[in-house]
């Protein structure tokens, strides 16, 4: 029987902890933000968008002959219009914000399928429906790789000269505009970056199940912590123990990737819930 | 001459198309503290965001110390109202405080010590310094009051402006409030406050005014029939009558009427 260090000397399955490795790291300080700020919902609209950019960019290979444009560049493409487009809706626009939501996640996916349909597979042969909605973390090579390691230290810079502009922005509109900020532009940066994420973490659960790496982790830390640095730093463990695991369980178990680190994501979450109940309890009882 | 603290003009102001406040001309002298009341929808908050340079006047003028409000606005603390927060965010007192900073300094990627020493020195002002670490959803609402006029004190503005800055909170707090309220007066800051309860208003208050889309001013912290009427559509009769039974209106604005 293959054991899992005979597992770990094949570079496809090194590759697939170092990309699930990148794409904690963006959950736990990217997820914080998504999570501080409400961002849920934009955050599923935005990665729902990326598919549109996936079916594009198939359609743009296949048909002109374009080779650099891959699969992960029309994600990105994809996904900093739809975050431009909330930002402008959110500052410029009367429109309701989740109205706008509902229509990029929509349109996104219709405009991805429309492409997949009219592509030519003759020339490129596509990934499947599943492995983009549901991903697999096998199949990143060693580019992909790379580039969400440039990717998420370009991320981790930004947020590191941004991390006072970004506070007083999500706590606080009114003082921010008041000190000077420019507030649209720096909102636009941090759907940017929440955009960016979407589609490096997509590489490990698929498009669907991206808002679960991004909310989870960071809502479980704020369970147990309430500074966000901490915030920040305790999600990103959490996602690195947690997806790990759930690797190692999809390796033992032969399941699909994405949904086994999900699903041990989300269930690690209901146990953090119980336990801060019952710590609640105990100590609202020591109190009594 | 020296330029006034704020002066505005025949200020018509407002959202969209409807102008809410109406050819509004009023001053904040050097050290004054005036207290504008009115009723809730008067303008008192357009008023704010219009000498904060938030919203654009549709006529008239506002000037911060001979300055547009988009660069005279460097001037002044201002101070929410604290239920506005999200009391739920993982923000310490400390580190509210110090955003008051950017006010002065504008974009730095980190705190300087400098930075760090003037929000400790507006820590210690508002009796806060023991509360630094704490969680802002941990405080209580005249604690989070006297975080949030640190914010404004730590750039060491020349101008307060305070939004309902003693709503919600229970006596010995307003007295608390306006306690600081009175030693920032005394070192020389001019304190501009809106409230629509006329009853939570300090004795420490130099001049009044009462808004409700137009503003009438009075030199002296008295409140004139003039205001009444204005601010509350009724005859002063019935604020002396409410005043001097102790009843409070239905509707909440001090008028002692009740509501239909």
């Amino acid at each position: 029987m293959t054991s899992i260090l005979d597992y770990l000397s094949i570079s496809l399955v090194q590759n697939m902890f170092m990309a699930t490795v990148c794409a904690c790291i963006l959950c736990g300080v990217i997820g914080t933000y998504v999570v501080v700020n409400r961002m849920v919902a934009s955050t599923g609209g935005i990665a729902h968008t990326t598919f549109g950019g996936v079916g594009f960019a198939y359609y743009v290979m296949s048909v002109f002959m374009v080779g650099w444009m891959t699969p992960m560049l029309g994600a990105v493409i994809f996904a900093v219009v739809a975050a431009v487009i909330m930002v402008v809706c959110k500052r410029i626009s009367d429109l309701r914000q989740d109205t706008m939501i509902g229509v990029l996640w929509a349109v996104g996916m219709a405009i991805g399928v429309i492409f997949m349909c009219f592509m030519d597979r003759t020339v490129v042969v596509p990934a499947s429906f599943e492995t983009i909605l549901f991903g697999n973390v096998l199949l990143v090579s060693r580019s992909t790789l790379l580039t969400m390691a440039v990717v998420t230290a370009v991320i981790l810079i930004i947020v590191a000269f941004m991390y006072r502009e970004f506070q007083i922005l999500t706590f606080d509109q009114v003082h921010a505009r008041i000190s000077g900020m420019n507030v649209t532009l720096v909102d636009l940066v941090l759907y940017i970056l929440v955009a960016l994420s979407c589609v490096m973490v997509a590489n490990v659960v698929g498009i669907i199940m991206i808002i679960a790496l991004m909310t989870i982790p960071a809502a479980m830390a704020n369970l147990f912590t309430h500074n966000m640095k901490s915030m920040m730093l305790l999600g990103t463990v959490l996602s690195v123990i947690l997806s790990v695991l759930g690797l190692f369980l999809c390796l033992a178990w032969d399941s699909p990737p994405g949904a086994t680190v999900v699903l041990a994501v989300g269930i690690a979450f209901v146990a953090a819930l119980i336990i801060k109940r019952l710590s609640k309890a105990e100590s609202a009882k020591a109190d009594s | 001459m020296d330029e006034l603290p704020i002066e505005i003009r025949g200020l018509t102001a407002g959202y969209g198309n409807e102008a809410i406040l109406r050819d509004i001309c009023l001053e904040l002298r050097p050290n004054d503290f005036l207290a504008v009341i009115g009723p809730n929808g008067g303008g008192k908050t357009t008023l704010f965001r219009s000498i904060l340079g938030l919203i654009p006047p549709m006529s008239g003028s506002i000037k911060i110390y001979g300055e547009e409000p988009s660069k005279g606005v460097r001037n002044i603390g201002y101070i929410p109202q604290f239920g506005a927060f999200d009391k739920s965010y993982p923000i310490s007192a400390e580190e509210v405080v110090l955003m008051g900073m950017r006010v002065r300094k504008g974009y730095r990627p980190y705190y300087s010590r400098e930075e760090k020493a003037m929000a400790d020195k507006a820590m210690e002002y508002t009796g806060m310094e023991e509360f630094r670490g704490k969680r802002i959803g941990d405080l209580s609402g005249g604690q989070l009051q006297r975080v949030l006029l640190a914010r404004a004190l730590a750039p060491e503005p020349k101008i307060l402006l305070l939004d309902e800055p003693t709503a919600s909170l229970d006596p010995s707090m307003k007295d608390c409030t306006y306690d600081i309220l009175k030693k920032v007066s005394s070192e020389g800051v001019s304190i501009m406050l809106i409230t629509h309860d006329m009853a939570s208003i300090s004795h420490d208050v130099k001049r009044l005014a009462c808004i409700n889309r137009r503003i009438i001013c009075n030199d002296r912290p008295e409140i004139t029939e003039e205001m009444v009427e204005l601010g509350f559509h009724c005859p002063p009769e019935f604020l002396k009558f409410s005043h001097s039974s102790g009843s409070t209106c239905k509707c909440g604005c001090g008028c002692g009427r009740d509501k239909e």
